[in-house]
């Protein structure tokens, strides 16, 4: 079957035949002939507010993010019957793809990255509203992009988007309540049904059932076969909760990931006066003594901590706290029953998360 | 003077509306302008002069094929009166060039590898698309304006080749040729013994010499191989620069630091096959370990006994400091500093201390 196109693009853009489904709509694989390069044309019926449209578009336009796909033009038909979104084409493996062979590694990575661009869209007060694996790819680099962001328009095509609510199962339980509650929690709980996707390879029958969770809750994701780390399992399990006040915060889920995707290779720089010690995987723990003060510092692959202290022994200043993680810079202090103090200067450090 | 191409409020391509004059390199003019489209600023690259227009379509698909965090994005091209006009995503801020002219002298090393892990990365990726970029100094590297350094980009990919193309033809002996051309001599402190040998000879390699000149420039402040003219000679023996001693004396700096050197140093290796790839470069950064939290600037209002003092934030707030934090000599009153600050009693405790201009 030769595809046509639904209107006739400018002859900068050339048409040929690689038809996508999009979650509005279908989406058309073009050669800029300017830039020679791809570009993939949205298109969805003109809404009748077209100026909300525009605006709306301007905020997608302007988020900044490495995972979210860029948009370049707008084409509108001439019959005013439909408009042409032209974005960035991103041409690597499909997150869908993922499902049901996803590693531990991968899943971490693929998770990290998409809180990533999450982050990057709630920091502008928008919300994505249909995030799903379809919705999801990688770019030639193997970067994570968020394509297809609902937008206000009609549906064009066959797309199960429910009133522009989302997908299902991926549509939070609130949205099935009318008036429907709409707030960014929305996207944490479909990253959620995402995270389960990958972490269990399907979804079981009460995150699919209509409204979700009605007749049961999802397994903890600590069960999975993955042997995810305990933090994220809290995190992610917080994500899939019924009520949407209850989920955790994308900023928390995203620095979870990161610090859990450094485990090991943080290191701290310990000086004291001439001496000086780095604190890293391969050199864990440290006891540091002057006369009656004893203190003793331990990597535990994620966090400095505080495991012991004897005498008097401040950390900034404030008396420290066994057990307690140290900032991520601070001056230890001791001061001894003879009145003399030492201070001993503790530098935190982060590595790179290579994706 | 500087004669802008375009005057404000002047529309192209009935969507772009000219704002302001920005800033000019060696080939074209950058102007801030409005995509009347999605509402939202971009920079907008026009070539200066005729000679190099035909060929300025070819570097904006050039610059077109890299995706990536770390370069700048290519929004848009078209041409208008004759002339290419290349829309790029516009960096809050100026290029690190001008930055280290008028902000910084140079960077503590936990800046530095930040900006140097964006930079591999970025070059990563576009060695991946097999693009060369020839051209890489610090107003090739977009920054934007904030304490962080958050946003890091390189630009002008394959305007390097136009850049080239004019050099080629020009007598190296002939003062007034080289400095004719600014371009030109902005970019012999970064150039490879292989690119000054000649042109056609850079390959993959130069670019990593370059962005190892580029961390020197950044951890000293200084010049690798010095500027102009003289520059020439030292380049094409590739002579080592010596360490800086603040290297070993700060010790609460010294580790990372000297990491950073030796991988300045493995870019900055006279024979190109011996240069670790971009690969290379990112996979060392991986094992970087670097203090990333928040950074703001402020100023110095008061010192003690020679070793300690407060900082105060551009928000009014005061931070205790200790010269051991300092990257650098101690800093008299008045010194404006960046710097992080970390919970303490009875004020948050700053680490590091970057003296600034």
């Amino acid at each position: 079957m030769v595809v046509k196109l639904p209107f006739k693009f400018p002859d900068r853009y050339s048409f040929e035949g690689e038809r996508l489904e999009g979650g509005q709509g279908y989406v058309y694989i073009c050669s800029d002939l300017f830039l020679e390069r791809k570009v993939a044309v949205k298109v969805v019926s003109t809404p009748a507010d077209m100026t909300a449209l525009r605006q709306e578009l301007a905020l997608l336009a302007d988020i900044r993010s490495a995972h979210v796909a860029e948009i370049y033009d707008l084409l509108e038909a001439q019959s005013g019957k439909h408009i042409g979104l032209v974005e960035q084409f991103v041409g690597g493996n499909h997150l869908a793809d993922l499902v049901g062979k996803c590693k531990i590694i991968q899943f971490m990575r693929t998770m990290y990255q998409l809180c990533c661009g999450l982050s990057d869209i709630h920091a502008v007060q928008k919300i994505h509203r249909d995030i799903k694996p379809n919705n999801i790819r990688f770019d030639e680099e193997g970067i994570l992009k968020i394509l297809d962001f609902g937008i206000s328009c009609n549906v064009e095509g066959e797309g199960k988007t429910l009133n522009g609510k989302g997908t299902h199962p991926y549509i939070a339980p609130e949205l099935y309540d009318l008036p429907a509650n709409y707030t960014n929690a929305v996207d944490i709980y479909a990253a959620g049904v995402l995270a389960y996707e990958l972490a269990f390879g399907q979804l079981e029958a009460c995150l699919k059932s209509i409204p979700p969770q009605k007749m049961g809750n999802p397994k903890k994701f600590s069960t999975s076969p993955l042997n995810i780390a305990p933090e994220i399992c809290d995190l992610l399990d917080g994500a899939l909760n019924p009520s949407p006040a209850k989920r955790p915060k994308v900023e928390d889920l995203k620095r979870a990931f990161e610090r859990r995707l450094a485990f090991g290779r943080h290191r701290a720089a310990v000086t004291s006066g001439a001496q000086s010690w780095i604190l890293s995987d391969s050199y864990q723990s440290l006891t540091l003594k002057s006369l009656d003060c004893v203190l003793t510092i331990a990597y535990d692959g994620l966090r400095f901590i505080v495991t012991s202290a004897t005498g008097n022994v401040d950390v900034n200043n404030i008396k420290v706290k066994v057990g307690e993680e140290l900032p991520a810079s601070c001056v230890v202090a001791m001061n001894t029953e003879n009145g003399s103090r030492s201070f001993i200067t503790i530098d935190m450090s982060n590595p790179n998360i290579i994706l | 003077m500087i004669q802008p191409i375009y005057n404000p409020k002047v529309v192209l391509a009935s969507r772009y509306r000219v704002e302001q004059y920005l800033d000019e390199g060696g080939m074209q003019q950058v102007f801030i302008t409005t995509d009347l489209t999605f509402n939202r600023r971009v920079a907008l690259k026009v070539p200066k002069n005729t000679s190099a227009e035909k060929r300025f379509q070819r570097s904006a698909s050039t610059s077109a094929r890299v995706n990536h965090a770390n370069v700048a994005k290519t929004l848009d091209y078209f041409e208008a009166g004759n002339k290419g006009h290349l829309i790029e995503e516009l960096i809050d801020g100026k290029h690190l060039g001008d930055r280290l002219d008028n902000h910084f002298e140079y960077l503590d090393p936990h800046l530095a590898a930040k900006l140097f892990s964006d930079l591999a990365r970025g070059l990563s990726a576009s060695h991946h698309a097999k693009i060369i970029h020839r051209d890489l100094k610090p107003s090739n590297i977009l920054i934007s304006s904030d304490a962080d350094i958050s946003v890091v980009k390189i630009t002008d990919f394959g305007i390097a080749k136009l850049a080239l193309e004019e050099m080629v033809g020009i007598d190296v002996e002939d003062q007034n040729s080289i400095t004719g051309s600014q371009t030109v001599l902005g970019a012999i402190p970064y150039m490879s013994p292989e690119m000054i040998e000649s042109a056609k000879l850079a390959k993959l390699p130069a670019d990593i010499w370059a962005i190892g000149a580029i961390l020197y420039r950044v951890l000293t402040g200084d010049f690798p191989f010095g500027t102009g003219l003289k520059a020439v000679a030292n380049i094409l023996e590739a002579k080592v620069p010596e360490r800086p001693q603040i290297f070993t004396t700060k010790k609460q700096f010294s580790q990372l630091a000297n990491e950073l050197w030796e991988i300045m140093l493995s870019c900055l290796r006279k024979n190109a096959d011996d240069r670790p790839t971009a690969d290379d470069l990112v996979q060392s950064c991986a094992s970087l370990c670097y203090s990333d939290a928040q950074r703001s600037e402020g100023e110095v209002i008061e010192t003690r006994f020679g070793s300690q003092g407060t900082i105060r934030g551009h928000d009014g707030k005061l931070i205790f400091f200790h010269s051991e934090s300092v990257f650098g000599a101690f800093p008299a009153v008045g010194t404006r500093v960046n710097f992080s600050a970390f919970p303490g009693y009875p004020r948050p405790r700053a680490f590091p201390v970057l003296p600034i201009k």
